[in-house]
């Protein structure tokens, strides 16, 4: 089967979460050829592959939305008249509610001058003026022009382009590249997969919130495009994943049908991490936090909260093991906060090989604000060792479980807690008892429900429901 | 986590500039400036030759050497002056002064050098005008397309009362040196001609120094306006055919039955000729009343327009703003058709007294009274071209002044061999359809203004690559690099890079 991946800002330029995922899922899948179909912002990133393509892959189709702007607007742009039903779902389109997406697909499809056009059109400016009249009346027009222009001009200069032949297309998160997706299923009828690995639509929304670039009163504009994006999605896939319940409710909440939403959960190579020995006591406890230094990591939360165990158990040590170099300024505050707090039990180790260095360590730590579902504490749970987290992302999942049976794993506290971490940290450096049994839970619960096996089977499964139900709806 | 967002969105234009450009007044005053200068300098100079017992033969090739120098130098500028006035409206509009005055001596270069060559040939062609005469009339010549060509940037600056200085002193000049020169006993030709040089001399450096306290000497390269040959190629031919289209049919004239020749190629069409100088006249109340009421009284509502635009002005306070101007607008035009009414029918009634007295022939007057209406009409087309400009609707102003020019070259060519009853009808037809056309086109395009302001923008900061566009642009580098080689020779130039 020949499946096209559409994947927005991530694989193969971006390396992170959810590229390393796609990247293993096709080497897992060699049955399977692959077509990357990759949105990207900018052209530089034109071959500058992050990963070593697996060997069924065998196109990567990119596009660059700044490309759009060596290209040439013709001398004289040429006039169409929309019919009813066209005009009826641009309208809708620009003032971000539900459009008939079928008539806009066909519309713009294939021809990437006429959505450019379609912004000089006088039936645009027509349909723009009652949107800005019904909805905006006190807002500048100027302002609300330009940015209805330079909102949608990536979407219809994306979907001018011909999408790669497939057999089924399977977006790895929603926005344009959802909207893509869709269109190339519609056009080609064939099954269409979304699999979210967070919720596109709230971090955009968290995004447009705090940019400043984005004046107050068109932050709303801009955010209901993404959810109508993600609607998008919603109504054209045929199943819909995301990696635990709370985000599949999430989907639900934003008008995802529930019959199509399925959890799958992330999974980890269990058995390169179940044979690593627990530590033998040496006097000291090893607290270990496999972390990139960055701010939505909360190091500096976590130096405090140490601190307070440090002066509760003088025999801690903190092991913080991640690349120091993202984000060098704020690598050099946690340094001197380390320094102010004087901690010398507290080591950067920079990157390491996590499976070596996770022998001499009796519990992980995790402070993060905003997670999915982290490969961190997954392999430590799997390596037995317990874990204390905030609860973020799929966190409280993982370390308490949902009625598995398997009992809890370790601690999960409110985020930015010092108070609770220090407590939970406390309690486990002080009961190496609590510590053998909670690293035993974990571990049986990620070799029970966090399979790397038990991942590729569950999407395999999903990709087979898209296509007995594409075939129904075909025969329908 | 996957998903561009939004740093892309730094990649688009938050919004486009709308220049708001003004430049195109000057066009009025040129035109009709210039050529009442001419007709007033034409009449003078006649009367003023004659008292000092000039003959026909003299007067008339005077008159001919003149007209042709006028009308040649304007038609070759009118080339470059529209593009010439937009170019330096934007500079002003970006701050940029001092790359204004070398595309003065750019563009005068550009047309004085074909321009010099083919007049000097049809000068050097023409038998029985002396040497010095030729020589007197080409340097004429060349001055009138410099002056010209200042006249524009002034304009542009909007100083209209240091132009009319500027006029005032050169034809001052012209009279008192010439009435000088005939009366040391010069001949009538060589002394007025001079006496006309040493005019429009007086005209072009005082215009200099007037640019020189607006607009700094400047770097650059002269040639650097070339960019916008490429960007705006049709105003070349705006400029030429609402110029051009003006004295076509004196041209075509030149050879009906009434045309005779001078000398060589020159030719001339005595009788048909001064009937339309005299009729020219009746366009000044339209002129002047274009660039002190109309477009005083329209610009304040046009800015607010765009200041309604550009200011973050609501859906509803640029459609009150637009309005309004269109408001203003259809009063103004009608208010200028009035009075230019008005004058036409007071115009072609009681000059006939004064034309008889001039010895005016029937015909002639009869030619005078249907041109005074062709005129007229034609002084209202041409601000509706105009005002079609003041909107950046270049392509309804191209062929506003194309049907201008084309019905006047062919009207005229279908007239001139038929019975004198019919001259002048043919730019009287083309003064018609220019103001019926350009009055529609004016209205249809102001009625969805705000559609061509926002939607002519282009989507994307595409700045179209033209030949003419990276012609200009490794000028100025040379230029500026010429300009830089003192330091690399003195070595500060190494320092500093």
């Amino acid at each position: 089967m020949r499946i096209c991946v559409i994947a927005e800002g991530c694989y193969p330029f971006v390396p992170g979460g959810v590229s390393s995922w796609l990247q293993n899922m096709i080497l897992q899948m060699p049955q399977h050829e692959f077509v990357v179909w990759a949105i990207s912002a900018q052209e530089k990133q034109r071959g500058h592959f992050a990963y070593e393509l697996p060997k069924n892959v065998a196109q990567v189709v990119d596009v660059y939305l700044d490309a759009m702007i060596h290209e040439t607007l013709k001398q004289n742009p040429r006039r169409y008249r929309l019919t009813t039903p066209q005009r009826d779902a641009l309208q809708a389109l620009l003032s971000s509610r539900d459009p008939d997406w079928d008539e806009i697909f066909r519309l713009f499809r294939g021809d990437r001058l006429k959505g450019v056009e379609f912004l000089v059109n006088r039936d645009f400016f027509a349909i723009l003026q009652d949107v800005c009249q019904e909805r905006y009346p006190f807002v500048g027009f100027t302002d609300f022009f330009w940015t209805i222009r330079s909102m949608f001009l990536p979407l219809l200069y994306l979907l001018g382009g011909k999408p790669p032949e497939a057999d089924l297309y399977h977006s790895v998160s929603a926005g344009y590249a959802g909207v893509l997706g869709s269109m190339a299923a519609q056009y080609y009828g064939k099954p269409y997969v979304l699999t979210e690995h967070g919720i596109y639509t709230r971090e955009r929304e968290e995004e447009i919130l705090r940019t400043n670039w984005v004046p107050p009163h068109f932050k709303d504009l801009w955010i209901n495009m993404f959810y109508m994006f993600t609607r998008c999605a919603y109504q054209h896939a045929d199943q819909v994943t995301s990696l635990f319940e709370r985000a599949s409710l999430i989907q639900q909440e934003i008008g995802c049908d529930a019959k199509k939403c399925e959890v799958i959960r992330n999974g980890v190579h269990a058995e390169r991490f179940e044979n690593i020995p627990l530590k033998a006591p040496d006097g000291m406890i090893d607290i270990g936090a496999v972390v990139r230094i960055v701010p939505i990591k909360d190091i500096k939360t976590m130096l405090y909260a140490f601190s307070r165990v440090r002066a509760e158990v003088p025999n801690a040590r903190l092991h913080i093991m991640g690349p120091t170099d993202e984000d060098e300024e704020y690598y050099d505050e946690c340094l001197q906060l380390k320094e102010d707090l004087e901690l010398d039990t507290v080591t950067f180790t920079g990157r390491v090989n996590v499976q070596e260095y996770m022998k001499n360590i009796d519990f992980t730590l995790l402070t993060s604000i905003s997670e999915g579902q982290p490969l961190a504490v997954l392999e430590a749970m799997a390596a037995g060792r317990p874990a204390v987290t905030t609860n973020v992302g799929c966190c409280r999942e993982l370390v308490e479980g949902v009625d598995d049976g398997f009992g809890s794993a370790g601690y999960c506290v409110p985020v930015m807690h010092q108070g609770e971490l220090a407590e939970a940290m406390i309690a486990l450096c002080r009961d190496e008892d609590m510590r053998r049994r909670m690293g035993e839970n974990g571990k049986k619960r990620v070799q029970a429900l966090y399979r790397h096996e038990q991942m590729i089977t569950n999407y395999l499964n999903t990709y087979q429901t898209a296509i007995d139900l594409a075939q129904r709806r075909r025969e329908a | 986590m996957a998903g561009i967002g939004f740093e892309l969105r730094k990649l688009f234009v938050g919004r486009g500039a709308i220049s708001k450009v003004r430049a195109y007044a000057y066009a009025s005053i040129i035109t009709s400036g210039t050529m009442v200068l001419a007709v007033v300098l034409m009449l003078g100079v006649q009367l003023l030759t004659r008292a000092f017992g000039a003959t026909d033969l003299q007067v008339e090739t005077l008159v001919v050497l003149m007209i042709y120098a006028m009308l040649g130098s304007l038609i070759l500028s009118s080339l470059l002056q529209m593009l010439l006035s937009r170019y330096v409206a934007d500079m002003m509009y970006q701050k940029l002064s001092d790359r204004i005055m070398p595309s003065l001596f750019g563009g005068a270069l550009l047309l004085m050098i074909p321009g010099g060559l083919v007049y000097g040939w049809f000068l050097w062609t023409a038998q029985g005008i002396t040497l010095l005469d030729k020589a007197l009339d080409w340097g004429l010549f060349m001055l009138l397309v410099m002056v010209w060509l200042q006249m524009a940037y002034i304009t542009a600056a909007k100083d209209y009362k240091r132009i009319l200085v500027g006029f005032a002193a050169g034809v001052l000049t012209v009279f008192v040196l010439g009435a000088g020169l005939l009366w040391l006993g010069m001949s009538p030709i060589t002394g007025m001609l001079l006496a006309l040089f040493m005019g429009y001399g007086v005209m072009m450096v005082s215009f200099n120094s007037v640019l020189l306290t607006i607009f700094p000497v400047g770097t650059g390269s002269i040639l650097a306006f070339l960019e916008w040959l490429g960007k705006y190629p049709d105003l070349v031919f705006v400029g030429f055919f609402s110029m051009s289209g003006a004295f076509v049919h004196l041209i075509v004239m030149w050879f009906s039955p009434l045309g005779q020749v001078v000398a060589g190629h020159f030719r001339f069409a005595p009788l048909h000729d001064s009937a339309a100088f005299f009729a020219y006249l009746v366009a000044i109340p339209t002129s002047v009343n274009f660039v002190v009421s109309v477009e005083v009284n329209f610009y304040q509502k046009y800015k607010m327009f765009f200041s309604a635009i550009t200011d973050g002005g609501t859906l509803l306070e640029i459609r009150k703003a637009r309005d309004n101007m269109k408001k203003v607008l259809t009063q103004e035009i009608f208010r200028l058709t009035q009075v230019q009414v008005f004058v036409m029918v007071m115009f072609t009634v009681l000059m006939r007294y004064v034309l008889e007295s001039l010895s005016f022939t029937r015909d002639m007057i009869g030619m005078f009274q249907i041109m005074s209406v062709g005129y007229s009409a034609y002084a209202i087309g041409n601000s509706m071209m105009l005002l079609q400009l003041y909107f950046n609707d270049r392509k309804g102003a191209l062929m506003t002044c194309l049907l201008y020019f084309s019905i006047n070259l062919l009207g005229t060519l279908w007239t001139m061999n038929r019975s004198p009853l019919f001259y002048g009808l043919g730019m009287t037809a083309a003064g018609i359809a220019m103001y019926v056309f350009g009055l529609l086109r004016l209205m249809t395009y102001v009625k969805s203004i705000d559609y061509h302001v926002f939607c002519g923008q282009p989507v994307l900061a595409v700045s179209r690559q033209t030949l003419m566009g990276s012609l200009a642009a490794r000028l100025n580098r040379r230029a500026i690099a010429v300009e830089n080689a003192h330091l690399r020779v003195s070595g500060k130039g190494d320092m500093q890079r």
